[in-house]
């Protein structure tokens, strides 16, 4: 509920705090309140259900009678739009575009960490060649590292594109063309506060790996004597590369909503300030 | 399938009609318009229509308990909500004899 009652509150930020203002609000809390008890009975989570509430609110526009002119500058972002060339973006495309980001998460956070093992092969089939430690040449090491580099890249550009084709219905609110509505910045601020708990532990466990890829390349030239170090400092730089992509697929994989909730809150200035036309 | 324009117009009839059954308060009559209609009114929809009717003196307001025990505001139509809805009615009809005049065997 207390999702709801920001929504409220925010809607009903800048109308005058008459007795009257108290009772629309009030009762338009009280429906809020009925519908989101009923679809937590029908076994919604607390948060859809806050969310199926607040996308079954309505335009605040329609309080305008209500309330007197002042509703219709507090509900920012249905302003004429005539005077706007960006449309203000709806709670219904902002839940859409955070569901493709969430689906596609995955493939984008593979495709950076790819880009960051693709030379991992190469390394090691070099060194170890040159060292002979395996039985292929460093021509044939090369050669395969080379081919297994390019599959890599090939795929993650794949990857990418394949992300970029889910999300191209929603290239302008990526591109932040669209007016931010009051509605939407407080979805998107929630959105931001629920997914900061499991940001902020990605990040930490991204930037242990980070150290600790280290280890192995420094303990193989430090303490390795040197001939052992020239034949084995390419495994261990590849296994730096494997920890280092591992911390960003689990930051990337755990940053989507962050991500969302920037994207629609720091496009443009808010509706009611904007006035490019 | 109904677009929610194309049944703006008559929330107030639907609202009236549920009225003179017996009272209700906003979201009961919103549950019974999706019951019935089979499409979500959005509630500031519902919300501004119960108030214009009440403003226009075709229902009135009274604070008592839902069934759950919680306070809410309910409305009853006045007998000037209910010669309005007799009103209502038979424009519906004409309308919807004229309209079916244009329609007649188009069905599939």
């Amino acid at each position: 509920m207390n999702v709801i009652t920001a929504y409220l509150d925010g809607i009903f930020a800048t109308s005058p705090q008459t007795a009257h203002t108290a009772e629309v609000k009030a009762e338009l809390r009280a429906m809020m309140e009925d519908s989101y008890a009923a679809y937590v009975d029908q076994g919604l989570s607390e948060h859809e259900a806050a969310q199926r509430v607040i996308a079954e609110f309505g335009s605040p526009d329609e309080l305008a009678p209500q309330l007197g002119t002042a509703v219709a500058d507090a509900s920012a972002g249905h302003i004429d739009s005539t005077h706007y060339s960006p449309a203000p973006i709806t709670l219904d495309a902002a839940i859409s575009f955070s569901e493709a980001r969430r689906r596609t998460r995955r493939r984008f956070a593979s495709a950076q960490a790819l880009f960051i093992l693709s030379p991992a092969p190469l390394i090691v089939l070099a060194t170890l060649g040159a060292a002979g430690a395996i039985g292929l040449s460093v021509d044939a090491g090369t050669l395969i590292g080379v081919l297994v580099l390019l599959a890599c890249v090939a795929v993650a550009i794949l990857l990418l594109i394949q992300r970029q084709q889910s999300l191209a219905p929603f290239a302008h609110v990526a591109a932040g063309d669209f007016l931010r509505t009051e509605a939407v910045d407080r979805w998107a601020r929630g959105l931001a506060a629920d997914a900061a708990p499991r940001r902020t532990a990605a990040l930490r466990i991204a930037v242990g790996l980070w150290i600790v890829a280290l280890i192995p390349v420094l303990a193989i030239s430090l303490l390795a004597p040197p001939p052992v170090a020239d034949t084995w400092i390419g495994v261990a730089v590849a296994l730096m590369l494997c920890m280092f992509a591992a911390g960003v697929f689990i930051l990337l994989t755990n940053s989507t909503d962050a991500g969302t909730a920037s994207a629609l809150t720091t496009a443009r200035q808010g509706a009611g300030t904007d006035r490019r036309g | 399938m109904i677009s929610a324009d194309a049944i703006r117009g008559y929330v107030d009839l639907m609202v009236l009609s549920l009225l003179r059954e017996r009272p209700s308060y906003a979201y009961e009559l919103s549950q019974h318009i999706t019951a019935r209609a089979g499409y979500t009114i959005k509630q500031t929809t519902l919300y501004s229509a119960v108030k214009r009717l009440e403003s226009t003196g075709l229902v009135s307001s009274y604070a008592a308990s839902s069934d759950s025990g919680k306070p809410r505001i309910y409305y009853e139509i006045t007998p000037r909500g209910s010669d309005h809805f007799a009103q209502k009615v038979a424009e519906w009809r004409d309308t919807k004899a004229v309209v079916d005049r244009f329609v007649e065997g188009t069905e599939e």
